[in-house]
């Protein structure tokens, strides 16, 4: 490997004749006096001037090459020239000297700019690409952390790991996870998730998808690499079954926000709900002045009733105070007020991972709440901290979510975002860290998306979403060009932490989402069920009777409904000749009526 | 301007077209019937299965010689001529001969006396590749030795040194094969003579022969390949073949020895597979040894850097400096 053609000291031509460069390889400058410098494909070609394509003089047939090559062992790839554009990782002084030599970098020389962390304290999230060649040179520790998962086949280990120390986010606060559907954007939230439960640190995870429970264990788990009992580190939480909102510690403003996501509140009935609630208000209490309103307002002329209310009430209209009536009530139905956030918390303080799940709508307002509520804890007892005074402890804590773009929406509000937006911008004060994923970053609110300093960018097609990625994070213009064709499970990590972007293949999970079965196979399943239940039914019937015609099927039609089974004759009719298709049964004509017997498959 | 042109080159057109007519040549199945009456049987080849390419030439490999020259500087006495001849095995490193002439210090040449600067190069080119060759079948003892242009030439050339490559060939059982793309021979309308239907007389080979081959055939020409650029007895002992192996019409010429003909005749098949049916006919082995010949500027350039400055400015010119 050499140096050739006009160089400068950002970038080289790299070429040889033995092997094809990879891209995002590390080379090293063998170059003394320039301090060995290093550096990574960015480009990769290969060459072969004997078989060069002139569209005008046409191509040499492969069967020519193979006639010279059956005849004399002669190997025309012996005229390969592969060629590498080499980006060095810092500007030499002065250009490289063309033909200087390249070589492979051991892995000492390249450590300082792979391995930013300890594999026992940092996030083991996979492997950095083309680093299989300094695998050699690797101490024990960084060795068989991972496993791959590379088109449905379990790998070992194959290169450096790569380490994301979470200790670094106190400098370089959050992290966004982008990627289209399929890209392995949720398999990746779910390492990200596995890593923070190794590791014990609390964590509020929304989950929209009703996906992340780690109690599953993948299908072709390899032996041993399951080394932790995820089983013990989450928790799993339904808004309005398991958890709710305390009615009774809602500001007004938190009252608001809520209806507001049952339904959007008009100005009318945000102002009545300004005038009717009060601090320590129970639902009850809220909910039955609402109801004593509306009843004085139809009653008509009741003056007691409107007489107990403060002036301000007494000029509410009534379509406000039943549209507060009904979204109050919606959320009642969906149990939000039943229950309050107290497992969560303690969920928190035992450092493991609290999973919410709930229809979206409702998550968003609870998810506001929640934060909100957590949040204020945590600060509460660093401002106390700061201000040397005490109150109670609140561990930090990070915030992950799926589908983080209806959390935090660009150009309008949704519940959950002013507080989003305050973590992002706030929160790495104290200790609150966000983990965003969301297929479309474009979506997401520019002030969040600029607050996270790390950014694994898997597959993304869209045009919208890669022009917002190549804006905020360091991707080259090849890497951009890349990402429509990344496989799913590989990424950009383009992190401050490393100051310049990482290709990464994401390890396999340890555990696995429990949508894993394809609801067609389910579909699929479900009938042969159904059908073998029905053939369990069958057999014996029709050992009694030896050859059921059309006209006995009236006859089975009571045996079974005497065994406590309702068909109607169309559906038995129906069911026996499905049984037919497969074999089970013979359907014969005989004397122009038609009859069902035991077919050979059934017999055997 | 343009008019007086066109006027001429319609003329030309038509001029040409009928001297190149088929109702000067005879049509496509007059002629073949013509040609196989009188010059020799046309055979279909076939590409060789991966059996028989793995004996064909028994072990013993192939070579493939071409040279090349490059001039530096423009005009005579003042350049420098860099010439070499590679013999390029299938296996193994080839085999390079290098020479270099500049008639400013003119050095001893076996020419006719008032030979021209073209004829110089020539001669010294064919001298380098023949050497090649005789070089080759001594190191490696190929059955298959291709050469780039007519046998003929050599024999021209450098006689000696040809007498000598072909007495070791025959010797070592090595195949001599020179491969023609352009044929500037008059085979066929020589050894016609008098029989030659009157549109053929002068005729090269390469026009009596232009469509008239389906893609795999070849024209076994019975007698020797004389017609060539002179009389010379040398042709008496040398055979040329024609084969159609493009798939645009247009044959190219085999030369072999007289006595290697049977032989020949076996290895035809494989001469044919090694051609590109896209290409410009002659085997790939001698595309790619000419490839691997050819000097380019960059290494000439690097070469006369050995010059001092005083003696490189000799060889400059001002055409150099021209801006277009």
């Amino acid at each position: 490997m050499q140096v050739v053609g006009l160089t400068n000291e950002q970038e080289v031509i790299v070429v040889d004749h033995l092997r094809p460069f990879r891209i995002n390889e590390y080379l090293t400058i063998d170059d003394a006096s320039l301090g060995y410098p290093q550096g990574e494909v960015v480009e990769t070609q290969s060459f072969n001037r004997f078989l060069d394509f002139n569209p005008e003089k046409g191509i040499i047939g492969p069967e020519v090459f193979h006639a010279l090559t059956a005849s004399t062992s002669y190997d025309i790839a012996q005229h390969n020239v592969h060629i590498a554009r080499l980006r060095l990782l810092e500007s030499t002084p002065v250009p490289v000297s063309p033909g200087t030599l390249v070589r492979e970098p051991t892995f000492e020389e390249v450590r300082h700019l792979l391995v930013k962390g300890n594999p026992d304290t940092g996030m083991v999230l996979g492997t950095i690409h083309a680093t299989d060649n300094l695998e050699a040179g690797m101490p024990e520790n960084l060795q068989n952390r991972v496993h791959l998962l590379v088109d449905g086949q379990v790998r070992g280990q194959n290169g450096v790991p790569f380490i994301f120390e979470p200790r670094a986010m106190q400098q370089y606060p959050h992290i966004g996870i982008f990627g289209g559907s399929g890209s392995g954007k949720s398999f990746g939230l779910r390492v990200f998730l596995e890593e923070l439960m190794k590791l014990r640190i609390p964590t509020l995870v929304l989950d929209p998808h009703y996906e992340m429970t780690f109690s599953d264990v993948p299908a072709n788990c390899p032996q041993g690499y399951r080394d932790i009992r995820f089983e013990e580190r989450y928790r799993v939480f339904q808004v309005g079954q398991d958890v709710g909102v305390d009615f009774k510690r809602l500001s007004t403003r938190d009252l608001i926000a809520l209806l507001n996501a049952s339904s959007g509140l008009s100005e009318g009935m945000t102002n009545a709900v300004e005038a009717l609630h009060r601090p320590n208000d129970s639902y009850l209490s809220f909910s039955s002045r609402v109801e004593g309103l509306i009843a004085a307002l139809e009653g008509g002329d009741q003056p007691k009733e409107q007489a107990k209310l403060p002036a301000e009430a007494r000029s509410i209209p009534l379509s406000s105070l039943k549209g507060i009536q009904w979204r109050l009530n919606r959320l009642y139905r969906a149990g939000l007020f039943t229950q309050d956030i107290k497992p969560m918390e303690a969920a928190l303080r035992a450092g493991q991972l609290a999973v919410v799940q709930g229809p979206i709508w409702m998550l968003n307002v609870f998810a506001a709440y929640v934060t909100g509520t957590f949040y204020r804890q945590r600060r509460d007892y660093k401002d106390a901290q700061f201000r040397r005074e005490t109150a109670p402890y609140f561990p930090p804590f990070i915030l992950a979510t799926d589908e983080a773009h209806n959390f935090a929406p660009k150009a309008f509000d949704a519940p959950a975002k002013s507080i989003i937006k305050e973590i992002a911008q706030e929160g790495r004060k104290y200790g609150v860290f966000l983990i965003l994923a969301t297929q479309r970053p474009a979506l997401l609110d520019e002030t969040v998306t600029a607050q996270l300093n790390t950014k694994c960018v898997f597959r993304t097609v869209r045009a919208s979403d890669i022009a917002t990625i190549k804006e905020e994070t360091d991707l080259t213009q090849e890497e951009a060009r890349r990402l429509p064709y990344l496989r799913s499970g590989d990424t950009f990590i383009s992190s401050a932490i490393f100051g310049r972007t990482m290709p990464i293949r994401i390890r396999m999970a340890k555990t696995s989402s429990p949508h894993a079965e394809n609801p067609f196979d389910e579909l699929h399943q479900a009938a042969e069920s159904s059908i073998s239940g029905f053939w369990e039914l069958i057999e014996p019937v029709l050992d009694a009777y030896g050859v059921v015609n059309d006209a006995q099927l009236i006859d089975v039609v009571r045996d079974l409904a005497r065994e406590g089974h309702t068909y109607t004759v169309d559906a038995l009719r129906r069911q026996m000749d499905e049984l037919t298709e497969r074999g089970l049964l013979v359907k014969e004509t005989f004397l122009g009526m038609s009859q069902y017997r035991k077919g050979s498959v059934a017999n055997q | 301007m343009i008019s007086n042109w066109a006027e001429r080159l319609l003329r030309l057109n038509g001029e040409l077209r009928d001297a190149f007519s088929e109702g000067m040549l005879g049509d496509r199945l007059h002629r073949r019937a013509l040609l196989t009456r009188t010059i020799g049987p046309i055979r279909r080849l076939r590409r060789l299965g991966e059996a028989e390419l793995g004996r064909v030439l028994g072990g013993r490999g192939l070579v493939g010689v071409d040279g090349s020259v490059n001039t530096y500087g423009r005009s005579h006495p003042y350049y420098v001529d860099f010439f070499r001849a590679m013999a390029m095995p299938g296996q193994g490193e080839p085999l390079v001969l290098q020479d270099l002439y500049c008639p400013m210090v003119a050095e001893e040449t076996a020419l006719p006396p008032g030979a021209g600067e073209l004829e110089i190069r020539q001669v010294r080119l064919a001298i380098l590749e023949v050497q090649a060759a005789l070089a080759a079948v001594d190191r490696f003892s190929p059955r298959l030795l291709l050469m780039d242009g007519p046998l003929v030439r050599f024999d021209m050339r450098a006689k000696a040194l040809f007498q000598q490559l072909r007495e070791k060939a025959l010797a070592h059982n090595t195949l001599v094969i020179g491969c023609i793309e352009n044929i500037e021979s008059h085979v066929i309308a020589t050894l016609l003579g008098e029989q030659a239907p009157p549109g053929w007389r002068g005729r090269y080979d390469r026009d009596i022969l232009w469509d008239v081959l389906d893609y795999g055939e070849v024209l076994q020409v019975s007698g020797p390949a004389k017609g060539r650029e002179s009389e010379e007895d040398a042709s008496a002992t040398i055979r040329t073949w024609f084969m159609q192996s493009a798939t645009t019409p247009g044959v190219v010429g085999l030369d072999m020895l007289e006595e290697q003909v049977p032989e020949a005749s076996e290895l035809m098949n494989y001469l044919f597979s090694l051609s590109p049916a896209d290409g410009r006919g002659i085997p790939i082995w001698l595309d790619l040894v000419d490839r691997a010949v050819r000097l380019t500027d960059v290494e000439i350039a690097a070469m006369v850097e050995l010059l001092d400055p005083s003696v490189r400015r000799l060889f400059a010119s001002k055409r150099d400096a021209r801006f277009f």
